[in-house]
């Protein structure tokens, strides 16, 4: 792994903080931009590429979305996920995960998009 | 390329927050805005585990003493109070923590002010309600109901355990659909419960046919109305048996001087038709056996009020018991106490009693601006109330109800939808009837419920029944001594005999209501030598009673097919009751099927190889509707284009919607005797010039039945089975998607003891066998709790459809209860004694 090389976990480790940040920002306040509002932060400190910026903030937000709608219809809401999707015309659990996450990813992809370029010139620069 | 990236980066990002955050409107609805809402941490995943324990502890306020709740394994609270005061603190607190949208819905429902959080399209139902004048019915009860010290502190402790559960609700706590309204519940009130009362009140007492009924005496003359719509049938088998003798002094109707011939029938009228539901059809069967009659010698109730089947369900049970009374069954979510149930010594149930509660009175008023009208020789000015709707996302609706000495000047059906423009301001016309409805008046229902739960004799409770007023229920009663009762409880108009079939005239003050029938003389029966009372809301007496309370009743199938259950079982157990209330034998089928059999076998009729397989299968019915039958569905679908071949040339009006139909023993009698020269031009099809016979109707409408039948479900009879071809559906309440249960398969039909419709059907079921202890089992098509995140939201679907019922707890003590208990709550005043 050399230093430009950030395929690896060192690459891997500014999206696990972003991750992170998402989690304990979501968890403690009410606001649900923060999966907007983060990942454009992310995009104009970042160093990376704009496809790399965008691609690694929307996996995480997808990530974070999806593994905690996970977590609570697993639990308590295992009996509200089915009537919620049919609420909104999706055929099943599954469709509205897959909902959920695309807008998660479709959210931090726009918000890493917006932040990568607010970076001042020369700092990654456009691809 | 840089800016032209930011631009799009910046519009895509900012159109995710702002549209996110944004509800959607969809047609008139709208939906919720999706970021916060699915928002898996604070939206509509991050609420409590509404399935987790209740708190072993809780303080409220309002109480004035300790309180023990007790849970039971089907979701049931028992409430052990100090007080009648706490008891209903601890059930208001309860109820919200189940049901709290259901409440709020049912009395903005009632109150019109569903359109100030759910939009315009919630406005049409608003304006029903405020012209109907329901928040001015529901405020007239409420005053009388707080002038009683005991229904005030009822009302008042009962709000008070509601605000104190909506007062600790965390917003991301809220049930689903507050969270799809984007709304906070808004604080419970006395005004509440009465809305909730006056809102199921006007579903159960405001069905009127009197503008059916003068188009039909325009259009066919009052003969031909008569024995199309009449006063009684042939089949009647009324609450209080045939040939009772009254034994009292009937009081006389106000006179009417004159020939009644020479009296205007009503004045000129709009056309216009009521609306009938087919597919939602309310019922109700109750019935109890006195304790000389039954296994066990204990007196045994039955009660299964037959209502929309929707979810959450209507009914939510709760056990209370305080010095004073205690008290089991099932309540409405809103209204403290218990509806129907039973105490140590009395139960008692319901069924709708029909009685005429609702008169249309007509006025010509002096002009087009409706200020006023002539009364009892005088003018009098309308009096204009100003009824203001909220209407989210929308312009407030300002809507002018005028009101004469009688009701609201709404009528007849229709002549707002023509009259009244975008604006609410009415487009000029002089004729208008006013609604005079029973629940416009001052009553205070609450005291009769209150009275039932502290009553221990039959006796004490029909004494407690004195102050029901509306809507007309038929109170079955059974005691501990064994002795059982079926009362007739009402505010019923003293009417002349034939009043208020046909619009009067409002003009005229002997048409008004000016006395009502004597509590002492409405149709009770006790204890009969036959051993039980019977009530599916037929015909309360036959027509030897001597007051007139109406002709709409229910047909007598379903309390024929009682009565001919409990006199083929000797000694019946509870088991055996149960049983009788899932019997789907169609008593209307047994009679007519025969008739249409041996009129197609009259004729010439040569069936085809389908033909003869639904034929054969109609011929070898047992008239029971069970969902893996055939029959039904052939003779069903048979019988209707029967109706439609014979009415529809006699109904249709060019001017205007059909008339009514008759009803089904109108079809019976003229299919049993269509020899009779008086069906003969009923049978005769006008739109030929052949003179037809009743044996034609049968061969052709047969024929498209199974033609029908074999388009719609392949060749006879694999795919024709009854529970397929009748999905039975269980809405949500306030109809959202996803939120009810569709494609139920369920046996029996409206005419069945088990009463079944697409839409409705035995919304809850018990039955109580007063033994002592009192033994109870019960079910409904829901679940107690009204959270659809909850499995307890409609875990009692299955087993109802299959027709079980499950044991109702009942704990002589928070202390001594055991089996069944899941949880225990003690509730306390607060420590600080403020909220």
């Amino acid at each position: 792994m050399t230093p430009r090389d950030r395929s690896g976990v060192g690459g891997a480790l500014p999206a696990i903080a972003l991750g992170a940040a998402l989690w304990l920002l979501h968890a403690g306040t009410a606001a649900w931009w923060w999966i907007v509002a983060l990942p454009a932060v992310y995009g104009a400190a970042r160093r990376d590429g704009w496809i790399r910026a965008v691609a690694s903030a929307a996996a995480v937000g997808a990530a974070v979305w999806g593994l905690a709608f996970a977590r609570s219809i697993a639990g308590p809401s295992n009996h509200l996920a089915p009537k919620v999707a049919a609420l909104f015309g999706l055929p099943s659990t599954s469709a509205l995960a897959a909902a959920i996450v695309a807008f998660a990813a479709i959210a931090a992809g726009a918000g890493a998009s917006a932040g990568y370029f607010l970076r001042p010139r020369g700092r990654g620069g456009c691809a | 390329m840089r800016f032209t990236g930011l631009l799009m980066s910046w519009s895509l990002a900012l159109a995710v927050v702002v549209l996110g955050g944004r509800a959607i409107p969809v047609g008139e609805a709208r939906l919720p805005p999706i970021g916060p809402f699915v928002d898996p941490f604070h939206g509509v995943w991050g609420a409590r585990d509404v399935d987790a324990p209740p708190p072993e502890t809780l303080e409220i306020a309002e109480l004035r003493g300790p309180v023990d709740i007790v849970w039971d394994d089907r979701g049931v609270a028992h409430v052990f109070a100090g007080s009648a005061h706490d008891a209903y603190v601890a059930q208001g607190w309860i109820t919200a923590r189940d049901r709290l949208f259901q409440m709020e819905l049912a009395a903005r429902h009632a109150g019109g002010r569903l359109a100030e959080v759910a939009g315009p399209a919630a406005l049409e139902s608003d304006l029903g309600a405020r012209r109907f004048g329901l928040p001015v019915a529901a405020d007239r009860a409420l005053e009388a109901t707080m002038a009683d010290p005991r229904t005030a502190e009822a009302l008042e402790a009962y709000a008070a355990g509601v605000n104190a559960w909506i007062r600790d609700l965390r917003a991301v706590d809220r049930p689903l659909e507050y969270k799809l309204l984007d709304h906070h519940p808004e604080a419970w009130s006395p005004r509440h419960t009465a809305l909730v009362l006056k809102g199921m009140s006007r579903i159960l007492s405001t069905r009127s046919r009197e503008f059916d009924r003068a188009r039909a005496v325009e259009a066919l003359g009052a003969d031909a109305t008569d024995r199309l719509y009449p006063e009684s049938s042939p089949f009647d088998d009324p609450v209080v048996p045939v040939g009772t003798e009254w034994t009292f002094d009937p009081v006389p109707p106000p006179p009417l001087p004159g020939d009644p011939a020479d009296r205007p029938q009503a004045l000129a009228i709009p056309e216009a038709a009521e609306r009938d539901d087919a597919d939602l059809a309310l019922g109700s069967n109750s019935w109890a056996i006195a304790g000389t009659h039954t296994s066990s010698g204990h007196a045994i109730l039955a009660n299964d009020p037959h209502l929309a089947l929707a979810l959450p369900s209507f009914w939510y049970e709760i056990q209370l018991s305080t010095p004073e009374f205690r008290a089991t069954g099932a309540t409405l979510a809103g209204v403290p106490g218990v509806v129907i149930g039973f105490n140590d010594r009395v139960a008692w149930g319901v069924t709708n009693g029909y009685t005429d509660a609702l008169d249309w009175l007509c006025h010509t008023f002096d002009d087009e601006s409706l200020d006023r009208y002539r009364y009892d020789g005088e003018a009098l000015d309308t009096e204009w109330r100003e009824e203001r709707i909220a209407v989210r996302g929308g312009t407030d609706r300002v809507e002018r109800v005028p009101w004469t000495v009688h009701g609201p000047a709404i009528g007849p059906p229709g002549v707002l939808d023509e009259t009244s423009d975008e604006d609410g301001d009415r487009v000029p016309d002089d004729t208008r009837c006013a609604a005079r409805w029973i629940g416009h008046d001052a009553s205070n229902e609450m005291r009769a419920l209150e009275g039932l739960q502290r009553s221990a004799s039959v006796a004490e409770a029909r004494a407690a029944l004195r102050d029901w007023a509306g809507p007309a229920l038929n109170f079955s009663l059974a005691d501990r001594a064994g002795d059982v009762a079926m009362l007739h409880a009402a505010l019923a108009p003293l009417r002349r005999r034939g009043q208020g079939r046909l619009p009067g005239d409002g003009s005229d003050p002997r048409d008004a209501w000016n006395a009502f029938v004597p509590f002492a003389h409405l149709p009770y029966v006790e204890t009969p030598e036959e051993g039980f009372v019977v009530s599916a809301n037929q015909a309360p007496t036959d027509r030897t009673y001597p007051y007139d309370l109406g002709i709409d009743w229910a047909p007598s199938d379903r309390a024929t097919r009682i009565r001919e259950l409990l006199s083929a079982t000797e000694a019946p157990t509870a088991e055996d009751v149960a049983a009788m209330q899932t019997d789907v034998v169609g008593p209307y089928a047994r009679r007519l099927l025969p008739g249409l059999l041996d009129a197609l076998d009259a004729t010439t009729f040569e069936p085809d190889a389908t033909e003869r397989d639904a034929l054969e299968a109609l011929r070898r019915w047992d008239y029971a509707y069970d969902t893996h039958a055939v029959a039904p569905i052939v003779f069903d679908r048979w019988q209707r284009a029967v109706a439609d071949a014979v009415w529809s040339d006699h109904l249709e009006r060019d001017d205007g919607p059909p008339l009514r139909r008759p009803s089904r023993d109108v079809l019976t009698r003229l299919a049993v005797g269509a020899d009779d020269p008086a069906w003969a031009p009923f049978v005769d099809d006008r739109t030929t010039e052949a003179i037809e016979g009743f044996g034609e109707i049968a061969r052709s409408t047969f024929r498209a039945t199974v033609e029908d039948l074999t388009e719609s479900h392949g060749p006879c009879c694999a795919e024709w089975s009854w529970g397929a071809t009748r999905p039975v559906r269980v809405a949500h309440v306030a109809g959202l998607p996803g939120l009810g249960r569709d494609a139920l398969s369920a046996p029996g039909q409206y005419g069945t003891v088990r009463a079944q419709t697409r839409r409705g059907g035995a919304s809850f079921r018990i039955v109580v066998e007063l033994g002592d202890p009192p033994r109870a089992w019960s079910g409904y098509p829901g679940g107690q709790s009204g959270d659809p995140a909850s499995r307890r939201y409609d875990d009692r679907i299955d087993p109802w459809f299959a027709g079980t019922l499950e044991r109702t707890h009942v704990y002589r003590s928070a202390e001594s209860a055991s089996e069944g208990v899941v949880a225990r709550t003690r509730a306390v005043p607060a420590r600080d004694g403020a909220p």
